[in-house]
């Protein structure tokens, strides 16, 4: 880190010129100026604007794509259009990376544990304000099917299932994009082949307990009830 | 729009029939990649089959097989090089790239039905309020250095846009703090597409505050004082929320 530095001097690296018309365009995206469905202008009116070649937009505009934010179709109808972000899309792709991230010294298992906390502690803090009818009929469901004996896969299937409906009750699209992803990385590469005795009753046991603080509409009580659960699963979990 | 609803046509067909669209073959052996990468059976720097190798693999002709290949590279998952020692590997991702993503796709769904930027504020509040906890427990000499550095640049610089990043930059610092990077992989994004919908002239009155909140968040965090970072994480972050909320 350099110190001492007035802000006014604080240098950004040169960007070539691609990457330049790619972070313009990236942050009329991100302002709101360029929304979902808009038809960028055409390659040729690009280059004008920006006082670059047209090979130059071309590769700018891969760049877009390359982060699916634009789609480009051929033919007289066709052009560049921004894109729709698909939430399962990015949640793909973050678990991908995570995953990747996970294998070296970027991130622990006790990290990742960490992360999921922090999402869904104050998810079930906001389920039990927000949930309706139709959430807490799927929790109990959800508890229900948990209890039947199956594969491993499919408990663990299950149990997914309770964690994403309490989120969804969360009423907050962001909890699941950044959680998922996490808790998928978590079943792909920690879990333990061996599951500690009386793992699967103590998980009844405590989403059950969970479920009832949430409809007693109890948010203190639900997030301190979720804080213990992800502390007591953690022995399910292990580094490779 | 049209292609939306096509689309959706095209899911409820599916749904009712309870099957799955047929994936082509490209994305079948991009999709069973991404899945090795996912549960660590290849990771970041090894090199993957050759092409006709893979072909022979998934029984898909080389075409396919480069097209999958495209696919993984287009997301930064791949590299490849040329040469006699070239070929494709795993690539390293990067926290940067990864939140960078992040951030365009959020800030692309922002404002829509599915996510308002009231969700955007929350989350940023769930998040980042206890992180600022965890900063005060695991902080380095170096940390503190930086917080105490970025609060003094705050202070000296006058136009708006080196201000609002300085103050990016104040709460980097706090996620960098926490030690553990998942949480700045998972907040930054937030913070960093509210402040690029930031009206952009707030009130003078509206900065002297944020100085004196990050001036004591940085105490707090000095001081090792985890529930009061807490605190004052959340006073800093609800201040901002309704100035937010008055001018947006």
């Amino acid at each position: 880190m350099s110190t001492e530095r007035p802000s006014d001097m604080a240098f950004d690296r040169v960007r070539p010129a691609y990457q330049q018309v790619a972070n313009q365009l990236m942050e009329r995206i991100l302002d709101g100026s360029l929304t979902t469905g808009d038809r960028l202008p055409a390659e040729g009116e690009l280059a004008t604007a920006f006082g670059v070649s047209r090979s130059t937009v071309r590769e700018a505009l891969r760049v877009l794509a390359s982060r699916d934010l634009i789609t480009t179709s051929r033919g007289t109808a066709g052009g560049s259009f921004v894109a729709r972000a698909e939430p399962e899309q990015v949640a793909a792709f973050l678990e991908t990376s995570i995953g990747l991230m996970s294998g070296t010294d970027d991130i622990s298992l006790d990290q990742m544990l960490e992360a999921r906390e922090m999402v869904e502690v104050p998810a079930a803090r906001l389920a039990a304000v927000r949930r309706e009818q139709e959430h807490l009929d799927k929790l109990v469901q959800a508890i229900d099917l948990e209890q039947r004996d199956g594969g491993r896969g499919e408990r663990f299937e299950r149990n997914k299932h309770f964690h994403g409906i309490l989120i969804e009750a969360a009423g907050n699209s962001l909890f699941a994009l950044v959680n998922e992803p996490v808790f998928r990385v978590l079943r792909a590469r920690f879990w333990r082949p061996d599951v500690p005795e009386g793992h699967w009753d103590m998980v009844t046991r405590d989403h059950t307990e969970i479920v009832e603080l949430v409809e007693r509409g109890d948010a203190d009580g639900a997030a301190a009830a979720m804080h213990e659960h992800l502390i007591r699963i953690r022995p399910a979990y292990q580094s490779s | 729009m049209a292609d939306r609803s096509a689309a959706e046509q095209r899911d409820d067909a599916s749904s009712a029939l309870r099957v799955k669209r047929v994936q082509p073959a490209y994305q079948q052996v991009a999709d069973q990649l991404n899945a090795r990468i996912i549960d660590g059976s290849v990771a970041a720097g090894d090199r993957l089959p050759t092409e006709v190798e893979l072909s022979e693999i998934f029984g898909v002709s080389r075409s396919t097989v480069r097209e999958a290949l495209r696919v993984l590279t287009s997301r930064g998952l791949l590299r490849t090089t040329r040469g006699t020692t070239g070929g494709t590997f795993v690539a390293r991702v990067e926290f940067d790239q990864v939140s960078d993503y992040l951030e365009t796709s959020i800030g692309l769904m922002s404002g829509s039905p599915e996510l308002p930027v009231a969700n955007i504020l929350e989350a940023r509040q769930a998040f980042e309020v206890p992180a600022a906890g965890l900063a005060a427990l695991r902080r380095t000499e170096h940390h503190l250095e930086a917080l105490r550095e970025a609060v003094e640049r705050e202070k000296r610089s006058r136009a708006v846009q080196a201000r609002s990043r300085e103050h990016r930059t104040f709460h980097g610092i706090v996620l960098d703090a926490t030690q553990n990077p998942l949480i700045g992989l998972m907040t930054e994004p937030l913070f960093r597409v509210l402040s690029s919908r930031n009206p952009a002239e707030m009130p003078k009155s509206y900065w002297q505050q944020v100085d004196a909140d990050h001036v004591e968040i940085t105490e707090r965090i000095a001081a090792q004082d985890h529930d009061g970072a807490i605190d004052a994480m959340r006073r800093h972050l609800e201040t901002v929320r309704k100035d937010y909320e008055r001018h947006a």
